[in-house]
């Protein structure tokens, strides 16, 4: 029997033939824990230690409890917070929090409710569409079948335009605690370009579409801002603001959607492309 | 304060997100208070928001309203843990994250890493979420706290056994099957016992 599995043994006998030795066990477990919080006296360190010296074992024992004893002193602030009441959630959160479950769950504004040609849609690699209900993945089949359909006939698809920021202009920024703003503003700001890899990404992702690179905000604005065709859709990637936006116009209904960079420039794409080839077939 | 509505939280309702919050509020602020209080107290409240946020995403995968605290327990605490990692990376300046165990011994002041370290950092969010319900469950409230007594507040078994009543041998008992307790909730996290195993090397 290794030593690990001797000092196991001690742990798991409870039984009525091993009164004795659970007796031993439990006061082992208490010199032990004693010995490790710091609170032994000396009569029982000797103890413990003429305990070591008649079972070696106990000392591979003795180490796994220090492991333990942190294992509890890690462990158990995390279920006592769990069960606390104190703290005031702070009001300048409440938009920020809800714009997020507003993007994550798509739940359209209040005042947009009532409006009967909002789309519902289903973003498909949400990370938890997986757990939407089957008649959600049903539609989203059907979906995909009336896409096919559309291409098949030969239906016009919308023109997509790509935007980049290069440089930052105009830096949006999430609302944050007192605490944090003012150890921000003593960091200095580094400002970086677009990479080439995350303009590579783009044209792959949409590999028809035309690219604009933009060096100053303004411009950007103004291009967001140009009415074109009707069936034309803009995607932005703002890199200083970290969001991708996507605007336009198709089959009467108006995009305007925002996918903060949360993960990577690559995840949200992939959101972003999903959600545009739902909107377009829907 | 109740919990919310879970159906009504799916499907995005306002009113029912801001009762969550506010009811999830004190136990993300407890968790990111406990891990970043001495090394990045700016970051606190930012980071409990964080993890509210990454809390908003998991709402399909919970099944009961009640599984969302140790849920937005695990969620702080790994918010927690990616800040101080980004703030030690910085602090060397090699702009790279890496674990704690590299970083000992190898700072100026290796004390701040050693001090942060957790056995409980290599564990992904869902399966220190499992272990906080587990414990929850396993421990009754008078268990818990003659262990938060013992562990926690560093009393001795005769301070225990005074303030709760009890016989000296009692408190040990009470110890012994806290032990046991945990020990059931770490082996059904390989993760962790793999971590635990490595202490004793």
């Amino acid at each position: 029997m290794s030593r690990d599995q001797a000092a196991a043994k001690i742990i798991e006998r409870t039984g009525g033939v091993f009164a004795m030795n659970s007796m031993n066990d439990q006061r082992f477990f208490d010199l032990a824990m004693k010995a490790i919080a710091g609170q032994v006296t000396d009569a029982e360190r000797a103890e413990l230690d003429a305990l070591f010296v008649r079972g070696p074992e106990l000392k591979t024992e003795f180490a796994r409890l220090q492991a333990e004893v942190r294992f509890m002193r890690e462990v158990l602030p995390l279920v006592n917070a769990t069960e606390a009441t104190t703290g005031e959630f702070p009001a300048y959160a409440r938009e920020r929090l809800q714009t997020v479950v507003r993007q994550t769950l798509g739940r359209p504004e209040k005042a947009e409710q009532s409006k009967p040609l909002q789309p519902n849609i289903v973003l498909v690699g949400e990370p938890c569409s997986a757990m939407r209900p089957a008649r959600d993945r049903a539609k989203k089949r059907s979906v995909t079948w009336s896409w096919l359909l559309r291409v098949f006939r030969g239906t016009s698809l919308p023109v997509i335009q790509v935007g980049i920021l290069e440089r930052a202009g105009k830096i949006s920024q999430q609302p944050m605690s007192p605490a944090r703003a003012k150890s921000r503003r003593e960091e200095p700001f580094l400002q970086t370009s677009v990479r080439r890899d995350d303009t590579d990404l783009l044209k792959q992702t949409w590999q028809n579409a035309a690219v604009h690179s933009f060096i100053n905000a303004k411009d950007l604005k103004d291009w967001e801002s140009e009415s074109g065709k009707k069936a034309t859709v803009k995607i932005i990637y703002d890199q200083p603001a970290g969001e991708v936006r996507v605007l336009g116009e198709w089959n009467g209904k108006t995009l305007n959607k925002t996918f903060p960079i949360e993960r990577d420039l690559s995840t949200t794409l992939k959101l972003v492309k999903n959600y545009l080839d739902h909107f377009i077939a829907a | 304060m109740n919990p919310p509505n879970l159906q009504a939280l799916r499907q995005g309702d306002v009113d029912a997100w801001d009762e969550a919050f506010r009811w999830l509020w004190p136990t993300v602020f407890a968790v990111t208070q406990l891990k970043l209080s001495r090394f990045l107290p700016q970051d606190v409240e930012d980071v409990a928001i964080e993890a509210l946020e990454e809390l908003v995403q998991k709402v399909y995968t919970v099944k009961a309203v009640e599984e969302f605290k140790p849920l937005a327990a695990s969620i702080a605490h790994n918010q927690a843990v990616s800040a101080l990692r980004a703030h030690f990376a910085a602090k060397r300046g090699a702009g790279q994250t890496q674990s704690f165990e590299n970083l000992k011994g190898t700072m100026e002041d290796s004390s701040e890493p050693a001090a942060a370290k957790s056995p409980l950092d290599e564990l992904v969010q869902a399966e220190l979420s499992g272990l906080i319900a587990q414990l929850l469950t396993d421990l009754n409230p008078e268990q818990r706290a003659i262990l938060n007594d013992f562990y926690l507040s560093g009393l001795s078994y005769e301070q225990i056994a005074s303030k709760h009543g009890l016989a000296i041998d009692t408190v040990g008992v009470y110890l012994k099957r806290g032990r046991e307790a945990s020990c059931r909730a770490i082996k059904r996290q390989p993760k962790l016992l793999k971590e635990l195993e490595a202490f004793l090397r």
